[in-house]
């Protein structure tokens, strides 16, 4: 309990995912082999450790603390959540008692389904012997609520480096059910799984973003375009009518779209696909948001699944009746896919659009034409594999808006503005429509300063809102819907734009004017 | 007439004319320490613990007019006798005794019961009533002993060091510098101080108040790599060092009790560590003084006389007289 509590501790205190997987080679190299596969359990959320409710274990703690409900009620707003309000109210405890965890979740299993009198003498004396940082833990572990927010990809990381697994080994692993109380590590990591060769994706083709002239990376003839889109890139891997999906992050996400995991999709067996998953309304596809609320939800609703369905646009294929064609000439690889499209089903898998021509011209004008498609860019990928087999990311042109500023936000020290806030009209109103990164030279920055002590006219903590008077062009990728802003939309990847000295903030742009290019560019 | 009432200028005895800790200018004022919201400038005299006179000088001025005390030293005006006793809050900080025609009244100040072995430690004086502080006046806040804190610091910075970054401590420069310079592991790398923190250290060497000396940051400042920086807050300073080097910020405060605090703030990392009473710590300088009557301020005052009057003493808020009815919700 004592080292679960501190990784729970310190892994809400780290941000970076280098430091995160740190933390938790440490945990994994430190933890018992008895411990840990329900720490892999924990962390993955994935016991059920509740016996009693919040409320209950709150009459208990008070009464055992001797505090007066009117003093934890107090207190709480301060912590802002009960299971640590009350870890703190009890009393301190030097008693440091190496129970391990695998004890206390078969005692607290035991617990389950006694009474209440010998579950809270059960709960009294677990405090008595626990710190308070192990109280946080226990008290959200015994009425349900702890959850830890960590990613597959770091759990998976993270015991590659301490076990030397390859990480598809343990990624199937860790999504199938498994029984901490019946099973031991070390026969979960090492007994053999057919999963371990059918499930295995291949190396995902790195991706850069071109930022010099296209006409940098060689003749048009060598290359294909594809157009991309903002969804998931994965692997899509049948084999012995099991269907696997990957994403470049090497998370098996099979598990997040039960309607792609259905192994009558694909007609052949030991087929690697490899393309961009993303959600479909009708004929309509769905910005981004969607997907990713879809992916952070628990449970898919059938009406989910209906109303939004996932579907695949294909890419490449890696491999196919079993046959490695990963290296083969583009060629090659399309004459196969051909092959394998009538074996497909069509209403999930689509074809994705591809650009060959012997002049960059075409490859240009295609680039001009995506956002009418729904794509977000361009990928180039070299006909003929070499050794560099790098893809290249195109990006598009960015829109354009011309917004005036409404908000400016200091720095914590409040020597520097560090964003500002921008909206456009709405009846005489400006409404916010994008928050972006101060990128103003120096000067201008100190002039905005001076600008800002007359013409400030409300501050909020760091916020000051002001006049309007600087009209900026805003650039921004696309335009998606978003109900919980006041303008409806967000604007992906807004940047500061040159200023606008000559438009005075009246004739800058309305909201009508985002609607039209948001309108324009769905289908 | 009570001995001392609250006034709009601060605690106020009006038998012998002087303030305690007064907000506002007034010709007599008697200092606890040296912490902005105790020690205000534009009074005429000031008077304090003798350790307290080099820190006010620094912080509100060379020139005024102030006179040192030594703890227990008698200073009678018009019949009430006053003496400064140890607070172990900062260096130089001190409560008040006030005695007039066998009626004694104490107030606090800030003060804490652990010793720090930097200051004088604290030591509870028997009083009819007491005015205490309330700071940390909620049953959440109970500390770990400074050792365990101290101990947690280094291996922070033990850390950061093997990670090529260097360490940033936001802490007061009156108190928890002191505390921390004096009783981390000088073994692990360089130390620096922010020029407040640095001048404060200074002031107390030359009068023999401090022993720990430490470099000051400037942005010739070499050997940052693995260094361990002090400062109040953030400053250009560490902004511009941030640029080149690797930083690692935590704040040493008793607000970082919470999980909530701890993540509200843009640190990476948050220390327990107060120069006030925690609540059993407040609890036990309430029974020590056997205070018959319980004044509390500069805090969460009125959840603490509650819980006091539920104890059964009588205790009250300078806001608001607390009888004892459980009118708060
Ligand atoms: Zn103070
Ligand atoms: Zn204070």
């Amino acid at each position: 309990m004592k080292s679960l509590s501190e990784i729970y501790l310190l892994l809400e205190e780290l941000v970076s995912f280098d430091a995160k997987l740190q933390a938790l080679k440490s945990y994994f190299e430190q933890t018992a082999a008895e411990d840990l596969l329900w720490s892999i359990s924990l962390l993955l959320n994935k016991s059920n450790a509740r016996i009693i409710t919040i409320t209950k274990l709150k009459d208990w703690a008070l009464a055992h603390a001797k505090i007066p409900e009117w003093l934890y009620n107090q207190c709480h707003p301060l912590v802002k959540d009960q299971s640590e309000t009350l870890a703190l109210l009890l009393p301190n405890t030097d008693s440091s008692i190496g129970k391990t965890l695998s004890a206390w979740m078969l005692d607290i299993e035991h617990h389950k389904k006694l009474n209440l009198s010998k579950q809270e003498t059960f709960v009294v004396n677990a405090w008595k012997i626990l710190n308070s940082n192990e109280r946080i833990l226990f008290n959200k572990l015994i009425t349900g609520n702890l959850r830890f927010s960590l990613s597959q990809q770091l759990i998976l990381h993270a015991l590659h480096l301490v076990f030397n697994k390859p990480i598809h080994c343990l990624a199937h692993r860790l999504i199938t059910d498994f029984d901490a109380f019946d099973k031991s590590f070390r026969d979960w990591l090492n007994q053999p799984s057919r999963k371990d060769i059918d499930s295995k994706p291949y190396p995902f083709v790195p991706i850069k973003k071109l930022s010099s002239d296209v006409f940098n990376i060689g003749e048009a003839r060598h290359w294909l375009g594809i157009y991309g889109y903002d969804g998931i890139s994965v692997q899509w891997i049948k084999r012995n009518e099991q269907v696997f999906i990957w994403n470049d992050k090497m998370e098996l996400i099979s598990l997040l779209f039960p309607e792609l995991t259905k192994p009558e999709l694909c007609a052949v067996d030991k087929v690697v696909l490899q393309g961009t998953i993303i959600l479909m309304k009708d004929d309509q596809m769905m910005d981004q948001n969607f997907l990713t609320s879809r992916v952070k939800r628990k449970n898919i609703s059938k009406k989910l699944l209906l109303d939004f369905p996932a579907k695949m646009i294909i890419n490449e294929v890696l491999e196919y009746n079993g046959e490695d064609i990963s290296e083969r000439s583009w060629n090659t690889q399309r004459n196969y896919l051909e092959q394998l499209y009538p074996h497909l089903d069509n209403h999930v898998f689509l074809q994705s659009n591809t650009i060959l021509s012997d002049h960059w011209e075409s490859f240009t004008s295609a680039r001009k034409e995506a956002r009418n498609v729904n794509a977000s860019h361009l990928v180039l990928k070299n006909k003929v594999k070499t050794k560099d087999k790098t893809n290249w990311l195109w990006a598009l042109d960015p829109l354009t808006v011309y917004a005036t500023l409404i908000y400016v936000e200091s720095s914590i020290d409040r020597r520097n503005i560090s964003s500002l806030t921008f909206g456009v009209w709405d009846n005489k109103k400006l409404i916010p429509i994008c928050k972006v990164e101060n990128t103003l030279s120096k000067n201008f920055e100190t002039e905005l300063q001076i600008w800002l002590k007359k013409n400030t006219i409300e501050k909020f903590g760091p916020v000051k809102s002001v006049q309007p008077f600087f009209v900026f062009e805003i650039s921004f990728e696309s335009i998606t819907e978003n109900k919980r802003k006041k303008s409806g939309i967000s604007l992906k990847s807004a940047k500061l734009g040159k200023y606008l000295k000559e438009m005075k903030a009246e004739n800058a742009h309305t909201i009508s004017i985002l609607k039209e290019i948001q309108q324009k560019h769905i289908k | 007439m009570e001995l001392l009432s609250n006034t709009k200028n601060g605690l106020y005895c009006e038998v012998a004319d002087v303030y305690i800790d007064p907000w506002r200018k007034v010709d007599k004022a008697l200092i606890t320490h040296g912490h902005s919201d105790h020690a205000r400038p534009g009074h005429k005299h000031y008077m304090c613990h003798v350790n307290c006179v080099p820190i006010l000088k620094l912080r509100i001025g060379k020139k005024i007019n102030v006179r040192g005390f030594n703890f227990g030293e008698s200073i009678h005006i018009n019949e009430v006798r006053f003496s400064f006793h140890p607070a172990g809050h900062v260096i130089g900080s001190a409560q008040i005794r006030v005695e007039y025609k066998g009626e004694v009244w104490v107030v606090t100040g800030d003060y804490k019961l652990e010793n720090d072995q930097v200051c004088t430690p604290f030591e509870s004086i028997k009083c009819h009533t007491l005015i205490t502080e309330s700071t940390f006046g909620l049953p959440i806040y109970k500390w770990a002993t400074q050792d365990t804190i101290i101990q947690q610091i280094n291996q922070w910075w033990a850390q950061n060091k093997a990670d090529h970054k260097i360490s940033v401590i936001y802490a007061y420069s009156l108190g928890k510098a002191q505390r921390i310079l004096k009783h981390l592991s000088h073994d692990i790398g360089n130390i620096y101080a922010d020029n407040s923190i640095y001048n404060t250290n200074n002031a107390l060497i030359q009068h023999g108040l401090y022993k720990r000396a430490c470099q000051t940051l400037n942005p010739e400042s070499k050997d940052l790599d693995g260094a361990l920086v002090l400062s109040p807050q953030s400053s250009s300073a560490l902004n511009n060092i941030s640029k080149h080097h690797p930083m690692s910020t935590a704040m040493a405060s008793g607000w970082m009790a919470t999980r909530n605090k701890r993540r509200n703030r843009l640190i990476d990392k948050g220390f327990v560590l107060s120069d006030h009473a925690d609540w059993d710590g407040l609890l036990e300088a309430v029974r020590s003084s056997e205070a018959e009557r319980v004044i509390v301020t500069h805090g969460y005052q009125s959840a603490f006389a509650r819980y006091l009057s539920e104890l059964g003493l009588r205790a009250e808020t300078y806001d608001t007289a607390f009888k004892g009815e459980p009118s708060l919700s």
